[in-house]
């Protein structure tokens, strides 16, 4: 019962912080969505910050274990898996239950340094550059972390292009540029 | 962020390089700088975050790289854009991964790409910075060499590929428009204000200037649409 509190607290917050915004969201609006009582909240969650955290996390993992099972399963060599990247971010931003990368936008949301926050999601996506790069080294790229980076770079620019200007084709463009990176990140 | 949507950015861009190529590049380094600047990060921190806007930055890359005679210019623009704003937020995020400059080397990649296969275009550009070179001595004669030099070179190449059934007259009105439009200030019409069958040969043989793929069905209509390009061309005196 009290881990069924605990997940209900979680998606009303998720739900609520990927459609109004974390900072935009108070805890009364998290307990109305939630029909549970403010003290049952903060039973299961000291502050409203570690809820955030709690939800960026779990966010971020779904992306970072969804991702990693569909590379898995559907290509072969690492080379392919690093060009399917963006199939992959693409799909997962389609699903309107997602919008955006979560560990970006709690990034955009918490631009101070020593916000706990803002370190998080910065771990966040450190572990999705540093999968980027292990794929890259798979691939037998001599600059992976090089690669790896500037594909990350790539995507986080893309997916805030495309959220400013939906069907603007910054996905797809970033897609042709990847496979460009790739390619001449090959050859060096 | 305010940075990307200023005027100041597209300003200094222009001033840092001579060629397309290099103000595009120039973008990185400027922000680079300007990041470095006493005091900036932190006001930066405690500022808005880095969110892409409705800019002029999108419309200067796309005229750049068009001038630069890229292969798809709404493409490497819109590249070029998106890994800009990924690595501005990079860099606030931990300067020492040097992410700008890692995304200038990206956007070398990128525009190099474009330009493969251009090798004529290149040799023209070649002649038309000695042009300019000669305009600093002769002025308004040399503007006319420099004009010839552009519309000239990059003719045998490309009418060797197209087929017979081409008006070669219309074809040269083509590459005459142009060529033209790259010596100007040109403001293209949005590709949304087209009909939806126009559209994409407006992208492929106006906006990207690619000439090589002129249909003879579409002939007419390309020479139509680039009638509606709107160019200032600066005296040559200005272009000192």
């Amino acid at each position: 019962m009290a881990k069924n509190m605990r997940e209900r607290i979680l998606v009303a917050a998720s739900t609520l912080f990927h459609t109004r915004g974390i900072n935009a969201t108070g805890v009364d609006t998290i307990v109305a969505e939630a029909g549970i009582a403010k003290m049952t909240l903060y039973k299961h969650f000291r502050t409203k910050e570690d809820l955030v955290l709690e939800v960026v996390t779990r966010r971020s993992r779904e992306f970072a274990e969804k991702l990693a099972a569909k590379l898995d399963k559907s290509t072969s060599g690492p080379v392919e898996k690093l060009q399917r990247l963006f199939d992959y971010v693409e799909e997962w931003l389609a699903d309107p239950q997602c919008s955006g990368l979560p560990f970006l936008k709690a990034s955009a949301e918490f631009p101070q340094p020593d916000s706990p926050v803002h370190r998080l999601s910065a771990e966040l996506s450190q572990e999705f550059r540093d999968y980027i790069t292990g794929l890259a080294r798979e691939a037998g790229i001599r600059a992976p972390e090089a690669l790896g980076l500037q594909l990350a770079m790539l995507i986080e620019g893309a997916v805030l292009s495309e959220q400013l200007s939906r069907g603007s084709g910054a996905l797809e463009h970033a897609r042709q540029a990847a496979r460009i990176l790739i390619e001449s990140a090959q050859r060096k | 962020m305010k940075i990307l949507a200023s005027g100041w950015l597209r300003r200094m861009a222009q001033k840092a390089g001579t060629t397309p190529q290099a103000r595009m590049l120039a973008l990185f380094d400027i922000l680079q700088d300007w990041v470095e600047a006493p005091g900036m990060r932190q006001s930066l921190l405690e500022a808005a975050p880095v969110n892409a806007e409705q800019s002029g930055l999108r419309t200067f890359l796309v005229q750049l790289a068009v001038k630069a005679g890229a292969a798809d210019a709404e493409a490497l623009a819109s590249q070029l854009y998106s890994i800009l704003l990924g690595a501005l937020r990079e860099e606030l995020r931990d300067p020492d991964r040097q992410a700008l400059s890692h995304a200038r080397l990206a956007a070398e990649r990128l525009i190099a790409s474009q330009m493969r296969g251009r090798a004529p275009m290149r040799g023209v550009m070649v002649i038309s910075a000695t042009a300019l070179a000669m305009m600093l001595l002769l002025s308004v004669f040399a503007f006319n060499i420099k004009r010839q030099a552009f519309s000239f070179a990059p003719l045998p190449v490309a009418l060797a590929k197209t087929p017979d059934t081409l008006n070669p007259d219309q074809v040269a009105a083509v590459y005459h428009m142009h060529d033209k439009i790259r010596e100007g200030e040109c403001g293209y019409p949005q590709a949304l204000m087209l009909p939806p069958e126009q559209r994409a040969v407006y992208m492929e043989n106006v906006v990207s200037g690619n000439g090589s793929d002129l249909l003879p069905a579409t002939l007419v209509l390309v020479n139509q649409l680039y009638q509606r390009v709107d160019c200032y061309y600066p005296p040559a005196a200005m272009l000192l």
